[in-house]
């Protein structure tokens, strides 16, 4: 609430605070959401995910970012892919950073790392993705809402172990993503696919809101 | 620029560098070796009654093969696909056949080892017949 309204103008004038809280909500700037980071008004945001992936498996899972400063994000993911019985689960979480190095009005580019943990039965895999994110967004409904489009393509460093054998490689994998966004309420479409002879895809709907 | 491009490629260029299957590494749930699926028909045992003929292609025979290289981690790996049996871990001991039947294959082919590899061979197609009907009922 606004230090510089009294508290008797408040009392008289409820619509106006109303008002007031409401301007806080502007739409957020999605080209910087979808580097994975917030903007000046909303540095962060959440999202719970829904989707399907290859095997006929269902994906649900929540993601997060937060942005430390000007250039450098913060985010985590974790979430599960359940395949049809009796096939295991499986458990996937990760943490990351974004820097920016690019951002104009519409289009942001991003340098984007993570550490990646998964667990298929007594399969481990370990991933270090290295990718650039490039993200370009508009406005519409007199800035209320915008609309924008991402394109990650990253290198996936890849550690798989059980017992004491050992798998390792670095395929080229990628995500492309529609991004949706009206006032503090954010959603899109993400698609994923890794493209090595573990060629593995998931597509997945997103909806959270920013913060 | 042109240095982290070929830093890229490099990198990219060791994909798959491992001697095993990459099948018993994939991220989605294991499916056995097609070879071995094809070698039988029929009903299949449940993965439990495989459990003293895997011990035994682990211990046994194994021993015939010699002091080759492959030959101690194709024991251990056998039994970690008995172990994981014994335990219902159907994915893993899955994984642990590919990576098996991997060694298995990569063995010399010498005459004085034949019918132990066959012997063991045999064990693994039963083991995957098993597993596939217990992982695709």
């Amino acid at each position: 609430m606004s230090p510089w309204l009294s508290r008797g103008a408040q009392r008289q004038n409820p619509v106006f605070v109303l008002a007031l809280g409401l301007g806080v909500l502007t739409a957020p700037d999605l080209a910087a959401q979808v580097c994975r980071g917030g903007t000046e008004v909303s540095p962060g945001w959440a999202a719970a995910e829904f989707g399907r992936a290859s095997g006929d498996a269902i994906v649900m899972g929540a993601d997060f970012a937060w942005r430390f400063s000007e250039s450098f994000s913060l985010f985590g993911e974790f979430g599960t892919t359940a395949y049809p019985d009796p096939d295991p689960r499986r458990n996937r979480r990760a943490i990351g950073g974004a820097y920016t190095v690019i951002r104009s009005t519409h289009v942001d580019v991003c340098l984007t790392a993570a550490i990646e943990g998964e667990r298929i039965a007594n399969l481990d895999i370990v991933r270090v993705p290295v990718g650039v994110a490039v993200a370009w967004s508009r406005t519409f409904a007199d800035g209320r809402a915008r609309w924008g489009l991402q394109a990650e393509p990253f290198l996936a460093l890849t550690h798989k172990s059980i017992a004491s054998y050992t798998h390792r490689s670095a395929p080229l994998s990628g995500r492309i993503g529609l991004v949706i966004g009206y006032r503090r309420l954010i959603g899109g479409l993400e698609y994923e696919n890794a493209f090595d002879n573990d060629a593995k895809w998931n597509a997945r709907v997103r909806l959270g809101f920013a913060f | 620029m042109k240095r982290y491009l070929a830093l890229l490629l490099a990198l990219a260029g060791c994909s798959d560098a491992s001697p095993f299957a990459p099948e018993a590494f994939t991220r989605i749930p294991c499916r056995p070796p097609a070879n071995l699926m094809a070698m039988i028909t029929g009903p299949a045992f449940a993965p439990l009654e495989m459990h003293s003929a895997l011990l035994h292609a682990a211990n046994r025979m194994s021993l015939a093969l010699g002091t080759d290289a492959d030959a101690g981690p194709l024991k251990n790996a056998t039994n970690g696909i008995a172990a994981h049996i014994g335990a219902s871990e159907n994915d893993a001991a899955c994984r642990m056949l590919s990576i098996s039947a991997d060694l298995l294959e990569g063995l010399p082919d010498a005459p004085a080892t034949l019918p132990d590899r066959d012997g063991i061979r045999l064990i693994f197609a039963l083991t995957a017949h098993s597993l596939t009907a217990a992982l695709d009922p």
